[in-house]
């Protein structure tokens, strides 16, 4: 299989899978080396002048290939984006060389009434999914790729929110961004299915939640996937959040399969950041969707094909219960 | 679209997106949040309203206690997350990257009438936010630059630039002392009012390796720093360091700025200049104890 073609240059036809890498595992990461793929790590983390942690990311990239995954820009925000921020991030993307830089189809920043001061919301709040919004996000998305000189990649979120005069659907939004700006999407699969979920709970539709998250997988383009997010959720009140605090869930790994029949592998990160776990349970998660990747991988190459391993940490034999249990 | 639309799709996008905001920072007479604006019945929009405002509420508490570790070991959990939210919904931040939001906590606490009995936290606080901008301040371990000509140069002219990060603090209480012993491991009542019963300290804050390290520094020592972090000439901060101690030697200081790396270089005085920002954060005038103007 060729490298694919499109925007996303550095993907390759061997998919990686990688874990996030934070503050619970720097040392312990640094000195077991597992074999992954890539590390990923929250870029506001590492937008201080000096100090241990952007010493401690130096280190670990001298290792492993670093994914810089962004939750502050705010790329949807009608105020326009922080110019402070992206100089900041432009000068860890010179420092780091990441494999890839990321952020979300979000709004974060404004003032709370006109005139007034600016405020951060530090959340991922929902655009809408109209022109209007879309010109917006377009236009922000082209001044971050000019300032870094890299293509970034738009993540979807787990919108608990939406619009009543969205104009078009999530997938036909997306498209249409990647289309216009020049980037690529990140999948999050975890967020689809909370999406999903909360949609249901909302007003039953016409498909189950798991096949509405299918079916936006079906609306996205292929060719503009440059990366794929697992993540854990919590389903146990009325709304289903997306904590990145415990295993992935039996109908996102559906999901994620259903993505890799689709899209062909892509390079998948597992998601883990609140009650971070041992690191041995994260090198267990990635080792199940590297599993998952390598069986879409055999299907695609046909029976008796061969495949060639991916990137990424042995199974340890590490199993909760519904938890992708057909993995090699 | 023509030009018109544009302007007012754009418009109608930044109100919509106000309107979000303010649902998360509401005030009194606000009218119902987002009603029309949102897909999700009530019910469910009231859920995602209050999802949102529980996750700023959890990321409150949890990058203020990344920078005031102390404080927050002080308070406790609850009066802690308590504090943390009143900050958010009071100072907001106003950047995505979250380790510069806090630095209004010392004023906060010291005009908190709760807490007229424990009016050290706010030197705490303050000393707390010097540390945690000193962790991430640029590294330097270079030797000083153009030291071997202190001897040489007019004292009226030049000025000793500290390394980034330096801070000193004034307080009327054992600063320091209190600091290192609460940073690590909660202390008992007994040993808190033992503690408290020491004598006023000034606090450096400097790198030390990739940490910052915090210790007592004499008066002396403390108004000839803090001068110099003003970007005041040598000779007009060792009049400060003689005014605050008579037998003050500048000779001794220079031994222990060399030892621990104190100096980051001998440069020309400009008086009329800004400190550079990270230090123009963190200077604090005279020995204070009331609320940091931040």
């Amino acid at each position: 299989m060729s490298a694919l073609a499109g925007p996303l240059g550095r993907l390759r036809s061997e998919p990686e899978v990688g874990i996030g890498w934070r503050h619970a595992h720097h040392g312990e990461l640094l000195q077991r080396r597992p074999p992954l793929g890539f590390v990923e790590v929250h870029s506001e983390n590492f937008f201080a002048d000096g100090g241990a942690a952007l010493a401690v990311l130096a280190e670990g990239r001298a290792i492993y290939p670093v994914s810089l995954h962004g939750v502050g820009l705010g790329l949807g925000s009608a105020a326009g984006i922080d110019r402070w921020h992206l100089d900041r991030l432009a000068r860890l993307v010179e420092r780091i060389d990441p494999v890839r830089v990321s952020d979300h189809a979000c709004f974060a920043r404004g003032p709370l009434r006109p005139g007034g001061a600016m405020v951060h919301a530090a959340d991922l709040l929902p655009v809408a999914f109209t022109e209007a919004s879309l010109a917006i996000m377009v236009d922000q998305v082209q001044q971050v790729q000019d300032r870094l000189k890299r293509t970034l990649l738009v993540e979807n979120l787990a919108a608990c929110l939406r619009w009543s005069d969205d104009s078009m659907t999530e997938a036909e939004f997306l498209n249409a961004l990647a289309r216009r700006s020049g980037c690529g999407l990140l999948l999050d699969v975890n967020n689809l299915v909370v999406a999903a979920l909360n949609a249901a709970a909302s007003g039953p539709g016409e498909a189950s939640p798991e096949q509405s998250a299918c079916r936006v997988i079906d609306a996205i383009d292929p060719s503009l996937v440059g990366e794929i997010h697992l993540a854990g959720h919590d389903a146990s009140g009325a709304l289903v959040i997306d904590h990145h605090g415990c295993r992935v869930q039996p109908m996102v790994w559906r999901v994620f399969e259903h993505a890799l029949a689709r899209l062909g592998p892509r390079p998948t990160l597992v998601e883990w950041d609140t009650d971070i776990p041992l690191l041995e349970v994260l090198l267990d998660e990635a080792a199940l969707a590297g599993g998952a990747i390598r069986r879409s991988m055999q299907a695609a190459a046909g029976p008796g094909a061969v495949v060639r391993p991916v990137p990424g940490p042995a199974t340890t034999g590490l199993r909760p219960a519904g938890a992708a249990g057909t993995a090699a | 679209m023509n030009e018109g639309d544009d302007g007012s799709s754009r418009a109608r996008e930044a109100l919509r997106q106000q309107l979000l905001l303010r649902a998360l920072w509401p005030e009194a007479g606000d009218p119902p949040a987002l009603a029309g604006w949102l897909r999700e019945p009530d019910d469910r929009a009231a859920l995602g309203l209050a999802a949102c405002r529980g996750h700023a509420r959890a990321t409150a508490r949890r990058a203020l206690a990344a920078a005031c570790p102390t404080v927050a070991a002080l308070l406790g959990e609850a009066d802690f997350a308590a504090t943390a939210w009143r900050l958010w919904q009071a100072w907001p931040p106003g950047r995505g990257d979250l380790a510069c939001w806090g630095q209004a906590l010392p004023g906060l606490l010291a005009g908190d009438e709760g807490l007229r009995d424990r009016p050290w936290l706010a030197d705490l606080a303050r000393l707390d936010w010097a540390v945690h901008v000193n962790a991430g301040a640029p590294d330097s371990d270079a030797p000083p630059v153009g030291l071997e000509r202190l001897a040489e140069v007019d004292p009226a002219g030049h000025s000793l630039r500290l390394r980034p990060g330096t801070a000193v603090l004034g307080s009327l209480w054992p600063l320091a002392t209190l600091w290192a012993a609460c940073r690590d491991a909660p202390v008992d009542a007994q040993t808190l009012t033992r503690l408290l019963g020491g004598p006023a300290e000034n606090a450096l804050v400097r790198r030390s390796g990739w940490r910052a390290a915090v210790s007592a520094i004499p008066a002396g020592d403390a108004a000839f720093m803090r001068s110099l972090l003003e970007g005041l000439a040598l000779d007009e901060a060792l009049d400060h360091a003689a005014a605050a101690d008579a037998d003050w030697s500048f000779e001794a200081w220079l031994v222990s700025a060399l030892r621990q790396g104190w100096i980051d270089a001998l440069v020309p005085a400009a008086p009329s200049e800004a400190p550079g920002a990270a230090q123009a954060l963190l200077q604090f005038s005279g020995a204070v104890s009331g609320p940091h103007q931040g």
